[in-house]
C-alpha cells in the first residue's frame, strides 16, 4: 500500500502505461543486491532510490579514493577515506529517506554471494572483476533470482538480464578474460549510462514491465552512438545453468569431480 | 573471399583500429580468429588461449548473430570480435 507521500512522490513514473499503482508497489515491496557502488552501480543504485524500490543492499569494500570521484558520484570530496557503502547509504537517504539500506562493506566472492542473493528478490552486478560478477551470477542461478549485469570499458557498454530457464552470464563466457585488469579507462558518463540502462532493466524486471534483456545483449558504442542488441543463447554444457553434469558446484568445482 | 572485421573493446584497444575488411581464402570462424591473430598479434592474447586455441573468453559474432567457433564464415560477412566487459 503506497503513502499519500509516496503516491506524490512517484505520480509521474506511476503515469507509464503498463506501469501504474501495481508497478509502484512492486518496486515497494522489492530488494535488490547491488554488487559494488562505483561509476556504474553507484548511479544504478541513485535510480533504483529514486524509482522507490524499497530496500537495497549495497556491497563494497573499501574507502573511497581521489581517483573515484571522476565516476563515483555517491561519494564526495569532503568524505575522502571514509567507507564507500556509508557515503553511498548516505547519499540514498537524502534523495529517498524511505529507502532501507543494508551495507555490507566486503565485495561478492563465492563465499558470501549466496547468502547475500538469497535474502534479496533482483540482484544487480557492477563490479569490475569477472570473478565477483561470475559469482553473483552463479548464485543468482542456482537460486532462480533475477540477475541484471552492467558493464562498461572505455566509451563502451554491455547489459543484460538473466531469468531462471534463460541463458546466464556464464553461458556468453564460461571463463573470465586472463588479460583484464583491475583499472581500466572510464568517463563517468558513460559508467553512469550503464548504470541507468541495468536500473531500466532492474525496473522492468520487478515490475514486469517492456521487454527486457532476457536473451539479448545491449551492446552500446558511445563513441559513435551507436547501440544494438545481440542475441544470446543458453549453453547446454553452461557450468552454472547447463545439464547437470556440467554445473559447478558450491565449491567452484564440477559437479560430478 | 572479404570479410569485415569489427573489433570492440579490449580487441579494438590493442588492434588499434576498429574495423578492417580483409580478403582472405575463406573458412570457419576458429580460422578467421587465426588470421587476426596472426594480422595483430598484438591482440593475439585476448583473442587465443595459451595453447593458440581460439579463447573461450572472447565473444564473436556473425553479422550480429553467435556463432560457433566452426561457423563457416560467407563472403560478404561482417564479424564482430571482443572481449566482454566487466568495468564497473
Amino acid at each position: 500500500m503506497l503513502s499519500d507521500d509516496e503516491l506524490t512522490t512517484y505520480k509521474w513514473q506511476i503515469w507509464t502505461p503498463g506501469f501504474g499503482v501495481a508497478g509502484q508497489e512492486k518496486l515497494k515491496s522489492a530488494t535488490v543486491l547491488i554488487s559494488r557502488i562505483g561509476g556504474v552501480g553507484g548511479s544504478l543504485a541513485q535510480q533504483l532510490a529514486a524509482a522507490g524500490v524499497g530496500k537495497l543492499t549495497l556491497a563494497h569494500a573499501g574507502n573511497s579514493r581521489a581517483n573515484d570521484l571522476n565516476r563515483q558520484i555517491l561519494m564526495s570530496h569532503a568524505r575522502l577515506g571514509q567507507p564507500r557503502v556509508e557515503q553511498a547509504a548516505d547519499k540514498l537517504r537524502e534523495l529517498n529517506p524511505r529507502l532501507q539500506i543494508e551495507l555490507v562493506p566486503e565485495n561478492i566472492t563465492p563465499d558470501n554471494a549466496r547468502d547475500l542473493v538469497a535474502k534479496a528478490d533482483l540482484v544487480a552486478s557492477c563490479a569490475p572483476l569477472f570473478s565477483e560478477r561470475l559469482a553473483m551470477n552463479d548464485a543468482a542461478v542456482a537460486l532462480g533470482k533475477p540477475f541484471v549485469d552492467c558493464a562498461m570499458f572505455d566509451m563502451e557498454l554491455q547489459v543484460l538480464s538473466v531469468m531462471p530457464g534463460g541463458p546466464c552470464l556464464r553461458c556468453l563466457y564460461p571463463e573470465s578474460p586472463a588479460a583484464w585488469k583491475r583499472e581500466f579507462p572510464v568517463f563517468g558518463a558513460v559508467a553512469g549510462a550503464a548504470g541507468c540502462l541495468g536500473a531500466v532493466e532492474a525496473i522492468k524486471l520487478l515490475a514486469k514491465l517492456g521487454e527486457p534483456l532476457t536473451d539479448r545483449m545491449l551492446l552500446a558504442d558511445l563513441g559513435t552512438m551507436s547501440f544494438r542488441r545481440l542475441p544470446r543463447q543458453r549453453d547446454p554444457n553452461c557450468p552454472a545453468c547447463g545439464d547437470a553434469k556440467s554445473r559447478l558446484n558450491s565449491s567452484g568445482l564440477l559437479a560430478d569431480s | 573471399m572479404r570479410v569485415t572485421i569489427e573489433y570492440m573493446t579490449q580487441v579494438r584497444r590493442a588492434v588499434g583500429i576498429g574495423n578492417e575488411t580483409i580478403d582472405w581464402p575463406g573458412g570457419t570462424l576458429a580460422d578467421l580468429i587465426h588470421v587476426v591473430a596472426g594480422k595483430h598479434p598484438e591482440a593475439a592474447s585476448l583473442l587465443l588461449d595459451c595453447a593458440g586455441r581460439p579463447s573461450r573468453a572472447m565473444l564473436a559474432f556473425i553479422n550480429n548473430e553467435p556463432a560457433a567457433i566452426d561457423t563457416a564464415i560467407l563472403d560478404g560477412a561482417r564479424v564482430t570480435m571482443m572481449t566482454p566487459m566487466a568495468g564497473g
